[in-house]
């Protein structure tokens, strides 16, 4: 369960502050939602707020039970270090064996010898693959997902899912997505996003046709950060 | 038909020299059994519908319309009869169609129909036209099945049965199994109580792997920037004819200095620029920009240590360098120079997130603290009236009272331990307080 209380939050997006939340105070119960709203765009930063990933300026967010971080993102999987380090963190982080970790995802993937190797060098199916896999690893009881549910038919879906679909039983689902019928299919309510709002709306059918999913703009265009390039000196200190 | 036309029909047929009774029944009969199998060609429709046309009289349209009809109702009547499958029942009726007015258009074009392997032209390609509808069909219902299975599960909150190949499934009751196993070993409620010490020894350990998978020529370099620096410092005061400087030799005075700086502008770098950049980890609950800054500061303390670990053993091997008068000493007021770095670093973070250009600013301020921070020279060894000048800086106590703990021969009569730790603490509280106001700007990436 989510709680929401009283949170005002205006991130820094595009290029300015953008007002995300106006004292919004909600319990998001276990079920399974669909995040929708006229802003896909403003999801992430809403995410990052749901997921407690980044404090909001005033009020705060509290979690019953283990929520997962934002499955689908692919930000964690970069640079110089390798798939084994990064299993190896996260089981360290969520106190979960690291072996057993290791075993599932490498089972998992379809490619498990691109595991050694560093993550900078992945292509795009690993990195998807990897993330996928490894937030199966923590016992999770609301599982967050940005992006699309596994959907080509390949043994890495097939398993997934079916793993899936019986952890998720019982379980909580906040799905951020542009693909509707994923949505459709994975969701029964709508987490509905509007004028700096949260609410929960019963009748998701309903909700998809108010609010249609479609692709955030920003997905082709943010780019790595502006912050800090170019001063990184040598260490001469003179 | 009237009886006449039948008697006539029967009659012009025995003509033929040999005819028997009942021959050819098996030629205008419609099969059931190769009539709906999946795939099954056009002439099992074909062949008994030009066969009975032929049987029967065709001169007319009317009289032909007969026979088509007569044919699809027994095609109906088998498609009752074997409970046919809707879309394959669908299937048969729309290839009669096309077989009846391929073979009517061509009666009608006078084509000779009742010739020895006569089929219509169009025949195959308008039947596999059909048949990629019929699979388009077959498909888009068995989706409709599989979507309408899927949320029912979701609106019922059950796991839906996922088709696994045969071979697959052994795999699949393996990794039950292990999920299993890793959640039993799962805490149960660690949602925002994870231990901060936890997370940030993974991420000290994760860092270490990273460093280890960049270059490790960086390390090498770790060594050469504190050795170019005293060396410089060093032949500075050599060429100036000076060996020892208020007891403390020259090359140990510079080691010190320029090894402590180093690494108190490498962390105020480093965890200033992880605060603000290092935003892939923050995707991970529990992990913070702050903890980011701090694990650079760990790793680049730790870096250090070992750096002067080896300057001063080999620096000491060849004759050049003194051992400490206290390592302890030594080795924490070095630790609270790294302290100061971090703090710094974390405020130069801070204020990155409001304004982006400070980093670039960052190196001219620590050039500027480089002059006050006794790092080329202390206090001690300037007229009483220029000492205020210097010794407002708590990195110049820092540096003095590290020097007076590592040489015997000098101990700093200007440097405060109290006036250096009381400003430790207050530029930590300033970075804290800062990093709490920037820290909602730090996004994950």
């Amino acid at each position: 369960m989510i709680h929401l209380n009283g949170v005002t939050d205006e991130p820094y997006a595009f290029g300015s502050r953008q007002p995300l939340l106006a004292n919004a105070t909600l319990d998001i119960p276990a079920g399974r939602y669909a995040l929708l709203s006229p802003t896909p765009e403003m999801h992430r930063q809403l995410v990052d707020v749901l997921c407690c990933l980044r404090p909001p300026r005033q009020g705060f967010v509290k979690h019953d039970g283990n929520v997962s971080w934002a499955i689908g993102r692919q930000g964690f999987i970069r640079g110089k270090a390798n798939g084994l380090s990064m299993i190896d963190f996260v089981s360290e982080m969520y106190e979960i064996d690291p072996g057993a970790t290791y075993e599932l995802v490498a089972d998992l993937i379809s490619d498990p010898k691109m595991l050694a190797k560093p993550m900078e060098h992945w292509p795009l199916y690993v990195r998807q693959e990897f993330s996928f896999a490894l937030a199966l690893a923590p016992a999770f009881d609301v599982y967050v997902i940005e992006g699309s549910i596994p959907f080509e038919p390949c043994r890495f879906t097939r398993l997934w899912l079916a793993l899936f679909e019986e952890r998720l039983v019982g379980r909580t689902l906040i799905f951020s997505s542009y693909r509707q019928n994923q949505l459709a299919d994975y969701c029964f309510k709508g987490l509905i996003y509007e004028r700096s709002a949260l609410s929960i709306d019963d009748d998701l059918d309903q909700c998809l046709r108010r609010y249609p999913p479609r692709r955030s703009r920003s997905d082709s265009g943010t780019g790595d950060d502006v912050l800090g390039g170019g001063f990184d000196e040598g260490q001469l200190g003179f | 038909m009237s009886n006449e036309d039948r008697i006539k029909g029967w009659r012009s047929r025995r003509k033929a020299s040999n005819y028997t009774v009942g021959s050819g029944v098996a030629n205008w009969r419609l099969d059931p059994a190769a009539l709906f199998e999946a795939k099954a060609p056009p002439a099992v429709l074909f062949k008994p519908l030009l066969a009975r046309l032929q049987g029967e009289p065709h001169d007319s349209v009317a009289a032909r319309r007969a026979v088509y009809e007569a044919v699809q109702a027994e095609l109906e009547a088998e498609i009752e009869r074997g409970k046919v499958d809707e879309t394959v029942a669908d299937f048969s009726r729309r290839r009669l169609r096309i077989i009846v007015r391929l073979l009517e258009q061509d009666i009608r074009a006078g084509v000779e129909v009742f010739a020895p392997g006569y089929v219509p032209a169009k025949l195959v390609a308008e039947d596999e036209r059909l048949a990629a509808a019929h699979a388009r069909r077959v498909e888009r219902r068995k989706q409709d099945e599989a979507r309408e299975a899927r949320r029912h599960a979701s609106r019922n909150d059950i796991a839906l049965e996922i088709e696994v190949a045969q071979s697959e499934s052994g795999d699949l009751a393996i990794l039950r199994d292990r999920l299993r196993t890793l959640h039993e070993g799962h805490s149960q409620d660690t949602a925002g109580h994870r231990p901060i010490g936890r997370t940030l020894m993974a991420m000290f350990i994760y860092q270490l792997r990273v460093m280890h998978g960049e270059s490790r020529i960086a390390l090498v370099w770790a060594l050469v920037g504190p050795v170019v620096l005293l060396t410089l410092i060093s032949s500075l005061y050599i060429l100036m004819g000076t060996h020892y400087i208020l007891g403390m030799d020259v090359q140990t005075f510079s080691l010190l200095g320029a090894t402590t700086w180093i690494m108190f502008r490498q962390i105020a770098f480093r965890s200033s620029t992880a605060y603000v950049s290092a935003r892939g980890l923050l995707n991970f609950q529990g992990v913070t920009p702050l903890m980011c800054a701090l694990v650079q500061a760990m790793i680049y303390v730790s870096v250090y240590l070992v750096v002067f670990a080896v300057l001063i053993t080999a620096g000491h091997a060849i004759g050049l360098i003194t051992l400490p008068k206290s390592w302890a000493g030594f080795i924490t007021f070095v630790v609270l120079m790294g302290v100061a770095g971090a703090a710094m670093g974390v405020l130069f973070g801070s204020i990155a997130t409001y304004w982006h250009f400070f980093l670039r600013l960052a190196p001219i301020i620590e050039r500027g603290l480089q002059i006050f921070a006794a790092v080329f020279f202390v206090s001690e060894q300037f007229p009483e009236q220029l000492r205020p000048w210097l010794l407002w800086s708590p990195l110049a106590h820092g540096m003095q009272l590290l020097r007076s703990a590592y040489f015997q021969a000098y101990q700093s009569h200007d440097a405060s331990l109290g006036y250096f730790l009381t400003s430790l603490v207050f530029m930590m509280v300033i970075a804290l307080v800062a990093e709490r106001l920037a820290r909602p700007n730090v996004q994950p990436m």
